[in-house]
């Protein structure tokens, strides 16, 4: 019966060409989620992509100006042998980075119909996880969000047919669908199981080299660390906070000698057969920074190595790869502990020599053991020399020669802890003394707004230990000797040669804006910690212990994926019957209010029928209770007459103030 | 043996009062292309983020995840509840464009965004729907087949708010729409010559000079030789015999005036006659094979004529 009528199709939206505006808008969040990357990647395609970028915004305005098809396909071929000759310099993901980046900016010259922008948008939500590879700092962070909700207004936009119902329609749309995803994603964040090995290890190819302690020291590499304000890690205690004169944060030890440089030795980095017995202990939980270095830094002395780590026979925890993003974990010391033994191997280590001994080396500390009995006397001594002469504190000492030790020692008489220590190391072996050269960090600044330490590199330190035979291996800090304030005062940044971010806070004699400066580095500085604790840092130990506040440490890796998904998929069912339940018809307010009305009157005793109409009701109720008459027949009244005849939202507002104010009272 | 999955749909007829409601159970609900393609970049950025664990990139995976559930629900939220009602098409020729009015009545408090219109897979219309708006939604079909179209179910559709889903209900509104013939012209001589041509049907004329019609009940004022006496002695009610006197001015359309050569066309220049004399508000009656429209000059009888012809020979 019915022949195949023909129809006539609305033009689909995603065929729809764009306007100025969504245009803009698009090319406005795409490099918003793009321009971390100006920072990351190599120059030729972070360029090369924020060209096309403005490129593309000017096209906007001259939409001649976009390149045709063909056109389009040599510049991309033109880009790809640029790529393939650059792409030596960048290896791994970044190369693979670099390479999307530059498609995403020739598929922007693409972009005509809303179609386009739709694929553009997953190409964007893409780049912004490519970011995150790179970069996680609160404010990056941050970026990314408002780059991410601006895309989502786009995809609401872009799939719109009608126009926009309102004003920045598309924008609360976007704001309001991310507030009721996060629910969701939290909890899947939080219960997603969390794997401590990569599926597969991909090099980041981003080796660039960091600030920090070095396996190896030579005169001169602590006074570079002390410039840098750069955080090296920070420290939550479980208990109270060591003070100063103990907060001693141990690094690589340091054995072997030629004189000029000072190494690790590899015999002592065996497992630890023997671990002291603690006297005093301190808990606590340190996040530590990428250092691309094999070793964590625990306060002196490890009571054993955190997850993942091992315990050398000298005492440093040692990882098996480099430390290449932030670490988290809890470690135990011993601020007081028995004596330590030596072995053989140590004592042997212990007393190398280098080939550059002077004869004046020799005859000081020939001097000193003649005069003393034993030798903790000896080590006294030596402390007492340092203090007595002539030796300056510098950070900047006079460059050394062949024989650095020797100069230092009786001529410049200028330099830093490493000078210090490392000379220090060296008599007492002279002296027939076991000892060995620690670095690592010394004090930290406490931030009153987290109570937790934090470390800079500037903290950056090196110390001696030697092993005396009544007391075991003892920490002797030569530097103390010369500056005692540097052990007793954490060094104060805000008056030590900054690198610059510090100095934004430095306003010359004025105590009120330097105190508030300093706040304010404390406040973001703890905003910081708590987002290395939750987000940063939330790795599988990190998970096990929330799992374990919660009551749930017996959930296993296995259940806890069902865990994940089944708590994720209860939010998902509370929102849905939430999102169900909005907008749906309102009950008529004149209904409820009468309902309320009569629930008041059945409170006193006096109930309606089912059956009855209010006019019936009115005549029971005044005559059983003459008294309310003043109060209920102006209510029935003007209910009949907004029910039955003309309504008005007023009339009805005011019956329902009325009926608010009608609590009846039993008689008494 | 074709199996036919039609028998399985969930379909939404009309109510009692002839509105059409959907339920939470009518409707269907299915990730679009794009969201196939949006599947397939949380699984690669999932898999990324596990190899680097890399929180921030586990954050906007799982974001993105809840984002797509949410939006579903928005999707199927945005049909669930509403009330459509198919008002009646006008009647429209062969070949025009008939418009199907569908009303949404009810839509609860909140915007109902992008409410599409499909009949057989495409997009007719979309609308927002709100409260407090008159929401209209006009399903436009060109119908090129003579007679009384029924309109099969159409889709109600809706991919608000990101695309991901499509949600949509088959509904099944009760109307039809009358096609007339398509409008054919054909040469005025053709129906200059049925009007003088005095053996044309006109045989009834020669007899009495008047056209007896038929009965009818008998008005007081009528002549009493005009009283059909036969029915009264039956002990029926007084009825009165009607006769018609043709005036000059009165024009037969006649199915054996047209030219043809075949039964549409002859239909579609009949259907072109009675407009041209609507037109000319001639007074004009239509005689088909088997039925007979009496000259007549109101509204309603051009409406009648139409109707006539578009259901010629397809309803008993």
């Amino acid at each position: 019966m019915s022949a195949n009528p023909r129809k006539i199709p609305l033009l689909d939206p995603l065929q729809r060409p764009l306007q100025r505006y969504q245009e803009l808008r698009f090319l406005v969040f795409f490099g918003m989620a793009a321009s971390p990357h100006l920072f990351i990647l190599d120059e030729v395609f972070s360029w090369t992509f924020f060209a096309l970028l403005i490129y593309r915004v000017i096209a906007v305005f001259h939409s001649r100006l976009l390149p045709s098809r063909p056109l389009l396909l040599v510049l991309t071929l033109a880009f790809l042998i640029l790529f393939f000759f650059r792409v030596e310099r960048i290896l791994g993901a970044q190369g693979g980075i670099s390479l999307l980046l530059v498609m995403a900016g020739l598929k922007l010259l693409e972009i005509r119909r809303r179609r386009d922008l739709y694929f553009s948008v997953l190409l964007g939500f893409f780049t912004v996880i490519t970011v995150f590879l790179h970069e996680d700092s609160p404010p990056v962070a941050l970026l990314m969000l408002a780059a991410v909700i601006g895309m989502i207004s786009i995809l609401v936009e872009s799939s719109r047919i009608a126009g926009p119902a309102c004003r920045l329609f598309d924008l609360r749309q976007a704001a309001i669908l991310s507030l009721q995803a996060l629910p969701i994603a939290l909890v899947l964040f939080l219960l997603f199981p969390r794997l401590n090995a990569p599926l597969w290890s991909f090099n980041l190819g981003e080796k660039t080299a960091r600030t920090g302690l070095s396996d190896s020291i030579t005169p001169g590499s602590i006074s570079q660390l002390v410039l840098s304000s750069e955080v090296a890690f920070r420290v939550l205690f479980d208990g109270p906070i060591p003070p100063p004169r103990e907060r001693y944060w141990r690094g690589p030890v340091l054995w072997r000698t030629d004189g000029l440089n000072w190494t690790r030795s590899p015999q002592m980095m065996a497992p630890a057969q023997e671990v002291p017995m603690g006297l005093r202990v301190a808990d606590y939980r340190i996040f530590l920074q990428p250092s691309e270095n094999p070793w964590l830094i625990l306060l002196d002395l490890p009571a054993s190595a955190p997850d993942g780590s091992v315990l050398s026979r000298d005492f440093q925890v040692l990882t098996q790869t480099p430390v290449s993003a932030l670490r988290r974990y809890q470690a135990r010391s011993f601020t007081s502990f028995s004596p330590l033994g030596i072995d053989p191997m140590q004592q042997r280590l212990g007393l190398q020599l280098p080939s550059n001994v002077t004869p004046r080396m020799r005859a000081l500390v020939a001097g000193w053991r003649s005069g003393a009995a034993s030798p903790a006397q000896i080590v006294q001594k030596a402390l007492v020399h340092f203090n007595q002469q002539p030796f300056v504190y510098s950070l900047r000492p006079p460059l050394l020669g062949n024989s650095p030790i020797d100069e230092f020692l009786f001529e410049t008489r200028r330099g830093f802890c490493e000078h210090y220590a490392t000379s220090f190391t060296l008599l007492m072996r002279l002296a027939g003394i076991p000892s060995r050269l620690v670095t690592g960090y010394q004090g930290g600044e406490l931030n009153p707004q987290g109570d937790y330490l934090l470390v800079r590199q500037s903290d950056a330190h090196a110390w001696s230990e030697v092993w005396l035979p009544d007391r075991g291996w003892v920490r002797v800090d030569p530097t103390g000797a010369v500056a005692p304030e540097r052990i007793e005062r954490p060094l104060d940044i805000d008056a030590a040669l900054g690198e610059g971010e510090s100095a934004l806070f430095v306003i010359e004699g004025s105590g009120l804006f330097r105190a508030f400066g300093r706040n304010i580095r404390w406040g973001l500085d703890a905003l910081n910690l708590s987002w290395q604790r939750w987000i940063i840092g939330y790795d599988q130990s990190r998970q096990r212990d929330f799992l374990s506040h919660m009551g749930l440490g017996w959930v296993d890796q296995r259940l806890l994926s069902a865990l994940a998904f089944g708590l994720a998929g209860i939010v998902f069912l509370i929102l849905f019957a939430y999102l169900r339940r909005q907008g749906r018809e309102r009950p008529d307010p004149l209904a409820k209010a009468y309902g309320r009305f009569c629930r008041r009157l059945a409170g006193i005793g006096i109930s309606r029928e089912g059956h009855e109409g209010p006019l019936d009701f009115e005549r029971r109720v005044l005559s059983k209770r003459p008294d309310l008459a003043p109060e209920v027949a102006p209510i029935i009244g003007s209910y009949v007459g907004l029910a039955y005849g003309r309504s008005s939202p007023e009339g009805i507002d005011r019956l329902v103030k009325r009926i608010d104010a009608f609590w009846p009272r039993r008689r008494s | 043996m074709r199996l036919d999955l039609n028998k399985y749909l969930r379909l939404v007829c009309p109510q009692a009062d002839g509105a059409l409601v959907v339920s939470a159970r009518s409707i269907y609900i299915l990730p679009t292309g794009f969201g196939l393609v949006y599947a397939v970049l949380l699984l690669l950025l999932l898999i990324g983020s596990i190899n680097y664990a890399n929180n921030l990139g586990f954050l906007l995976t799982f974001f993105l995840t809840a984002l797509g559930l949410i939006a579903m629900v928005h999707t199927w939220r945005n049909l669930v509840g509403l009330r459509l009602r198919c008002g009646r098409p006008d009647p429209v020729f062969s070949g025009r464009t008939a418009s199907f009015p569908f009303y949404i009545e009810a839509t609860g408090s909140r915007l109902r965004p992008d409410i599409e219109l499909l009949y057989s897979h495409i997009a007719i219309d979309a609308c927002d729907a709100g409260p407090g708006q008159e929401n209209r939604l006009n399903l436009t079909l060109t119908l090129s087949k003579r007679g009384r179209f029924v309109l099969d179910r159409c889709v109600v559709r809706s991919r608000y708010p990101l695309a991901l889903f499509r949600a949509w209900t088959y509904v099944q509104p009760e109307v039809q729409c009358l096609v007339y013939p398509r409008p054919l012209s054909w040469t005025p001589q053709a129906l200059v010559s049925a009007e003088a041509d005095p053996g044309n049907g006109m045989a009834r004329r020669d007899v009495s000079g008047t056209d007896y019609h038929g009965l009818r009940e008998y008005r007081p004022g009528d002549p009493l030789k005009t009283i059909h006496w036969k029915s009264y002695a039956k002990g029926q009610e007084l009825m009165a015999l009607e006769f018609e006197t043709p005036t000059a001015s009165d024009l037969w359309l006649s199915w054996d005036a047209v030219p043809g050569p075949d039964m549409e066309s002859r239909l579609g220049q009949l259907c072109h006659a009675v407009l041209d004399a609507a037109a000319g508000n001639l007074r004009f009656g239509l005689r088909l094979p088997g039925k007979t429209l009496p000259a007549d000059d109101s509204p309603h009888h051009v409406d009648d004529c139409l109707r006539a012809l578009a259901l010629f020979g397809l309803e008993s």
